[in-house]
């Protein structure tokens, strides 16, 4: 992936919805965008195919695609098509989303409990976090049992382990020495 | 004795100590994997050559730090890292334990043993990577560590402290001398460290055998990463030896660390730099290949009486091809050390073993080094030797010589014979003295060539059973008083008698 | 009596007495002084002889003597000689004890050394597969004792502790 290109597309698409003052909207529309990328390969097939001519793949573009969406993703997408940067498309909506999410002043946070959250808890930490991070929390939490009790609460490259499968990691590396 | 309730006991406490805190670390995820380098997204504090820690506890070293990614080379298999794996910090920096603990072991460049004698059971580590020490903290190099080979004690002697370069082409005799150096450190106080780098590890294994088999695996550690370990490794090797032998210099204590070879460390790291897209230069080296070296080496040194007078002495070896010593590698290492002794095929083939070029071979520590009874009897060898060449060279064209060429022509030819010796041989210093002054005093001219080896091994037996007390007097005094002057030659008088 | 009256003739006996004296006289000038002189200078060369040989005796003494007395001085010199020698000998072996004892010492020592090593290392060891054993042991344990409503409750405690404490940065592993 070819990062520098990545930031500066996604960029410029947020510098543009945020003059147009859509960024709410721009940011729904990828993302529906990128779902339906994913979930039909033929689009991406269709459209990193060298054979077929420029005109034929933006008008596949506009075809394919639910008509309302918005102008400025419609642009994007085809100027996407006419760089050959299609298949960075996923890259650069992350990035886009990031640069959403710092602007909105949203921070995501990934927990990962042993069993499932009780709704209460889930608040409780939203709240928590929310005091001790000073922004909008979006939480996405995900249950896995190999971390044996505990929870891992993960954002913006940093990371709080308190799960009981670490802690017995760290006790045991220091018994070891 | 062992008592397992103090184990339990300790582990017991160490549990009860464990206190849980919320800690928040920095982590990164790994974006790809590959040839033993992994990019990692994230890890924004990290610091370079910093410690990471893979999720199977594999470990690896940030050494490229870019702006969108990290460049962590891993120190061990690849094989488990997948992509998308999270990569933890440890804010430390790579150490290896050191101490006696580790004489008579063979372990890897991150102290894990490769030997299946148990763990190593020392406290102390030390990092590899530190600061030599500092012009103040040094004094000049003034004692002698012998090698046990004639040609190097006489003529190019290594002190304890310097760094002494041994160059020359493949199967010249290069790990030959360190072993016998090595071997006759025996019964001193020399801790040795061999670091084997990317040689076949059945090499390493023969070599282990041999210092086994002559006992100098007590006071030897060894250092292996062959060429089947990762590239990250081998990098890392000699920097391990050099830590473990700072140990014993920064507790006064003598120590002597042998690099073989640097030529396949200087190409480790090349593929290392390379893989990390780092710019290549001369003869793709990447541009640091001189501080790669250089950093290593500098931390050989004598360090001053009121910090132990502890020395460290470094033996670095480099492969050359065909001779070339012009090539990029050869020239840096030259430049950086305190001399060099060079290796030659052609001497080797004609019968010169150990294949030394006088000439070209230069200690610029020399006579400070070397004890005064050798200065007596080696002193005027090397230009002796220079002249015998020079003759021999023009003696080949003419056949009427007057009869004092003649004669320069025979003390040279025996000189030259004598100089030469088997592998895994080194000799006393006092035996190498009474052997050169042999020669030097013109008692071998009337022997034929071919029988001065069996005489060597006969006068040295002889001297030892019969007239010990001139080995006792040259090992005590270091230095030949006239009168011990006219006992060895005595000695040697009686030993011809009985020969012929 | 006759025969003395008969033969000898008064003026014969003087002229052969005068002639006798001429003789002697004569001679006396002229032989006598020579070989009186040459008969001194026999004994006075006869003396000389002697005592030359008188002092040659006493050289040959004096010789001798000194020819004992040096004999004697080398048979000190060689004593003495050989007595450093065996000195000489007995330090050698001396040292060579004391190299040997220091040897044997420091074999002792470092036997001894290597003994405490291998403590170590078992000790190591032990510690180890304990430390493994406990914590092998201490997962099933929560595996099995972990019900819902204890977990839930540790995600409460740890939330409580994200609020109040102040999460450090950093490792401490």
């Amino acid at each position: 992936m070819d990062s520098k290109a990545v930031r500066r597309y996604a960029r410029a698409l947020f510098n543009l919805a945020e003059l147009k003052t859509q960024l709410d909207l721009t940011e729904k529309d990828f993302l529906k965008i990128r779902q339906l990328v994913n979930q039909y390969p033929e689009i991406s097939h269709l459209v990193l195919n060298s054979t077929i001519s420029q005109a034929e793949k933006e008008d596949f573009i506009e075809k394919v695609f639910p008509p309302d969406l918005s102008k400025l993703v419609l642009s994007f997408l085809k100027a996407l098509i006419k760089k050959r940067r299609f298949k960075e498309l996923v890259s650069i909506q992350e990035e886009f989303h990031r640069l959403y999410e710092k602007k909105k002043n949203i921070q995501e946070v990934k927990v990962v409990t042993a069993v499932s959250m009780a709704p209460s808890a889930r608040e409780k930490l939203v709240q928590a976090l929310k005091k001790k991070l000073a922004c909008e929390i979006r939480l996405m939490t995900e249950t896995d049992p190999v971390i044996l009790g505990g929870m891992i609460i993960t954002f913006d490259g940093m990371q709080i382990d308190a799960s009981y499968k670490t802690r017995l990691e760290v006790l045991r590396q220091k018994l070891m020495a | 004795m062992l008592k397992p309730e103090e184990v339990t006991q300790a582990i017991q406490k160490e549990i009860q100590k464990y206190e849980t805190k919320l800690q928040m670390e920095s982590v990164g995820y790994v974006l790809q994997v590959g040839d033993g380098i992994a990019r990692v997204y994230g890890l924004e504090e990290v610091m370079a050559s910093e410690l990471v820690t893979f999720p199977d506890q594999t470990a690896g070293l940030a050494l490229n730090l870019e702006p969108d990614n990290v460049g962590v080379v891993i120190l061990g298999p690849d094989r488990n890292i997948k992509e998308g794996d999270a990569v933890k910090r440890t804010g430390r920096i790579v150490e290896i334990p050191v101490g006696t603990a580790l004489l008579g072991r063979v372990v890897d460049p991150l102290g894990k043993p490769l030997d299946g004698q148990g763990p190593i059971a020392t406290t102390k580590t030390r990092f590899l990577e530190t600061i030599p020490p500092s012009v103040i903290q040094r004094q000049p190099v003034k004692e002698p560590l012998q090698t046990g080979i004639k040609a190097i004690d006489a003529m190019i002697p290594i002190g304890r402290g310097q760094r002494e370069l041994i160059i020359g082409d493949r199967q010249t005799g290069k790990t030959a001398i360190l072993i016998d150096t090595i071997l006759n450190q025996k019964g001193g106080n020399v801790f040795c460290i061999y670091v084997a780098i990317g040689q076949k590890l059945s090499s390493v294994v023969a070599l282990a055998e041999t210092l086994k088999k002559y006992g100098a695996m007590e006071y030897t550690t060894i250092v292996c990463a062959s060429s089947e370990d990762p590239a990250p490794l081998q990098y890392l090797a000699p920097y391990a030896g050099c830590a473990m032998g700072e140990e014993f210099m920064y507790t006064g204590k003598h120590a002597l660390v042998v690099y073989d070879d640097l030529s396949k460390h200087a190409v480790a790291y090349r593929q290392l730099s390379l893989l990390l897209q780092r710019p290549p230069g001369r003869e793709a080296f990447p541009g640091d290949v001189f501080y790669l070296h250089s950093r290593l080496l500098e931390r050989a040194a004598k360090l001053r009486e009121d910090l132990g007078g502890g020395t460290l002495t470094a033996l670095p070896v480099i492969e050359t091809q065909l001779g070339d010593i012009s090539a990029y590698i050869p020239t840096n290492v030259i430049s950086i050390t305190d001399g060099q002794i060079y290796l030659e095929s052609d001497l080797f083939y004609a019968g010169v073993r150990p294949a030394i070029n006088v000439g070209l071979s230069v200690s610029r520590v020399g006579g400070n080094a070397q004890t005064k009874a050798m200065k007596q009897v080696a002193g005027m060898l090397r230009l002796s030797l220079a002249q015998y060449r020079e003759l021999a060279a023009f003696a080949q064209l003419s056949t009427d010589l007057d009869k004092a060429t003649k004669d320069q022509l025979t003390r040279g030819e025996r000189m030259v014979e004598i100089l030469k010796q088997d592998v895994f041989q080194p000799l006393a210093f006092e035996q190498q003295v009474i052997v050169i002054f042999a020669g030097n005093e013109g008692l071998l001219d009337d022997l034929p060539l071919n029988r001065l080896k069996a005489f060597e091994t006969g006068l040295l037996e002889f001297v030892d059973k019969k007239h010990h007390y001139v080995l006792h007097e040259i090992r005590e005094k270091k230095a030949i008083s006239d009168d011990l002057k006219k006992k060895m030659k005595d000695a040697v008088n009686q030993f011809k008698q009985e020969f012929t | 009596m006759e025969f003395f009256q008969a033969n000898i003739q008064f003026r014969e006996v003087l002229v052969q007495l005068l002639a006798f004296l001429i003789v002697f006289w004569t001679l006396k000038k002229l032989a006598w002084k020579p070989i009186l002189k040459g008969l001194d200078a026999r004994k006075q060369k006869i003396q000389n002889e002697f005592e030359k040989i008188e002092a040659a005796k006493k050289d040959i003494e004096t010789l001798r003597h000194d020819y004992t007395a040096h004999l004697q001085k080398i048979d000190e010199e060689a004593r003495a000689k050989l007595q450093e020698a065996i000195d000489e000998g007995r330090r050698v072996a001396r040292e060579i004890q004391e190299k040997a004892r220091a040897d044997a010492q420091g074999t002792f020592e470092k036997a001894k050394e290597n003994l405490s090593l291998e403590i170590e290392k078992a000790r190591l060891v032990l510690r180890r597969e304990i430390a493994d054993l406990a914590i092998h042991a201490s997962e099933r344990i929560i595996k099995e004792k972990m019900t819902d409503s204890k977990q839930q409750d540790k995600v409460l405690e740890i939330i409580e502790e994200l609020e109040s404490g102040s999460f450090k940065k950093g490792e401490d592993r």
